[in-house]
């Protein structure tokens, strides 16, 4: 069974009588164990996607189900199946790390919370962090915290929305390790970034986004070769693809 | 615990996390109730000292009190994790809008019932105040603190749909509804078009009810029940339709 189907996924938003579209017939599917890649420029609706998803947006049209449920309407038996993992969103303040954990676990149906927790805390290295204010973690250890967040549900479907983006390098080493290790426990991983290398080094399967619209889809050599030269990279597809979606928006 | 109480339970883990972290929060149950009280307490003393407007002010305080800490609790805890930017890990959980409310309701009731303890003790030492019908007083301050809670799922409703720029509804619905709702005062000293908005509250006839355990105003128990369903009804609707819109503008989380 795929972990998620994506079938002819439409969304507009409308910013001051300007119609956007963010999302424009997306069509995929991300299989169950695999590591999965969403790349695309700023703004090409990769978090908007998410955010459907998670059933945090609905959209005008189209359908997403995860693990063979429609997010929207079988929402309570699919949501407790996934997490996120996203720095772009902040951490509450006035509760600490241990603190904020439980209050998560709360949301969860999790049979023993507190051994939930200790297991959260020690696969992500936070244990020494425990009694800190959440709010205040250097963004390393936050994106620890998001993942340690993630993990107390034990998600069968991650969504991780650019998990080292701003790290230092030792961190974003560790986090890269961490991501594949989610796939030896089963977990199906999305993950978007903008760090090609990254992608290429995790990812089963890769699609590529812009404007909107789903450009490319397959493994990392099956994109390599859309590039149309010898020797490319990942980095030449993604530029030969974005960019060619976007000069032809420009043309109509 | 059933799923769904968990995490309702979560919302009052995190009300009382947070009081209890951060000693200025206590204001809400201290400070501000005090200033309400004294403010009025101490201008009727000046004014003659007549005991029974002591306990129909001291009355209405504590039923004001009543809707303002269920009305607050519910948006308040909302703008917790608007501030906090963290509404996208609140909603990616299986979290339901009924269930903040639920969670926050608890919360401010426990407020309620540590500002009412506190007045009552004050009151008492200081101008001899007791409640003068226990029974009565428990049932119109349960209409109150419904009332808010209706009141908090609108304002709810409408952060949703209007996020910060709805801010300052969440700090001065309840004061606003109470002002016309007569909480010591009979609703006959207000302007006719208001009145005729007064009595479409339940909150009205709540603060009728107290009035009427110190031989003022006229109970009207049809128009309590009623009302106090049809608002919460309103309340609950305004909730889930703010939150629906919200999943389509993509206003629950920033993603536009």
């Amino acid at each position: 069974m795929n972990a998620v189907l994506v079938s002819n996924a439409n969304k507009s938003f409308s910013d001051h009588g300007r119609v956007i579209r963010a999302l424009e017939n997306v069509s995929l599917d991300i299989r169950s164990g695999e590591i999965f890649g969403l790349l695309g420029p700023n703004g090409a609706g990769k978090t908007t996607l998410i955010s459907a998803l998670c059933g945090l947006l609905e959209l005008d049209s189209g359908s997403v189900e995860v693990f063979g449920k429609n997010v929207q309407t079988q929402r309570s038996e699919v949501i407790p199946q996934m997490n996120l993992v996203t720095g772009f969103a902040g951490l509450l303040h006035g509760l600490t790390v241990e603190d904020l954990l439980r209050y998560y676990s709360f949301l969860y149906p999790i049979k023993d919370r507190e051994k939930a927790i200790e297991e959260a805390l020690l696969v992500t290295n936070l244990v020494e962090k425990r009694k800190q204010m959440a709010y205040t973690l250097s963004s390393g250890y936050r994106q620890r915290f998001y993942i340690a967040k993630a993990l107390l549900s034990k998600p069968k479907l991650l969504l991780m929305d650019e998990p080292t983006v701003g790290l230092d390098v030792e961190t974003a080493i560790r986090i890269r390790e961490l991501v594949s290790s989610l796939k030896s426990q089963g977990i199906t991983v999305l993950l978007t970034t903008h760090y090609m290398a990254e992608a290429e080094q995790l990812c089963d399967r890769i699609a590529l986004i812009s404007d909107g619209k789903i450009v490319a889809l397959g493994s990392v050599s099956e994109l390599k070769k859309m590039a149309g030269k010898p020797h490319a990279s990942l980095e030449d597809t993604f530029l030969k693809l974005t960019k060619k979606n976007l000069e032809e928006e420009e043309d109509e | 615990m059933n799923s769904g109480l968990l995490r309702a339970y979560s919302q009052l883990y995190k009300g009382g996390k947070l009081l209890f972290k951060n000693p200025f929060r206590w204001f809400d149950v201290t400070v501000w109730p005090l200033i309400l009280l004294f403010s009025l307490t101490l201008f009727v003393s000046f004014v003659g000292n007549d005991p029974r407007l002591v306990t129909l002010v001291v009355l209405g305080v504590m039923g004001w009190r009543a809707v303002y800490h269920a009305q607050f609790e519910v948006a308040n805890n909302y703008q917790e994790e608007f501030w906090s930017n963290s509404l996208t890990h609140l909603f990616i959980t299986p979290i339901r809008p009924i269930e903040m409310v639920a969670g926050a309701a608890v919360s401010g009731f426990l407020k309620f019932v540590i500002v009412f303890l506190m007045y009552y003790v004050l009151t008492f030492f200081l101008y001899g105040f007791v409640v003068p019908d226990i029974g009565i007083f428990l049932i119109a301050a349960l209409a109150l603190f419904v009332f808010g809670l209706s009141l908090g799922m609108i304002t709810l409703g409408l952060l949703f749909l209007f996020q910060s720029e709805a801010f300052p509804l969440s700090f001065s619905m309840a004061d606003v509804f109470v002002l016309i709702s007569g909480a010591y005062y009979p609703v006959s000293v207000l302007p006719g078009p208001v009145q005729a908005v007064a009595l479409l509250l339940p909150s009205t006839h709540a603060f009728n009810l107290l009035k009427s355990t110190v031989g003022m105003g006229s109970v009207d128990w049809v128009a309590l029940l009623v009302l106090s369903v049809v608002w919460f009804g309103i309340g609950y609707a305004v909730t889930m339709w703010g939150f629906h819109q919200a999943k389509k503008t993509g206003k629950l989380v920033r993603v536009a």
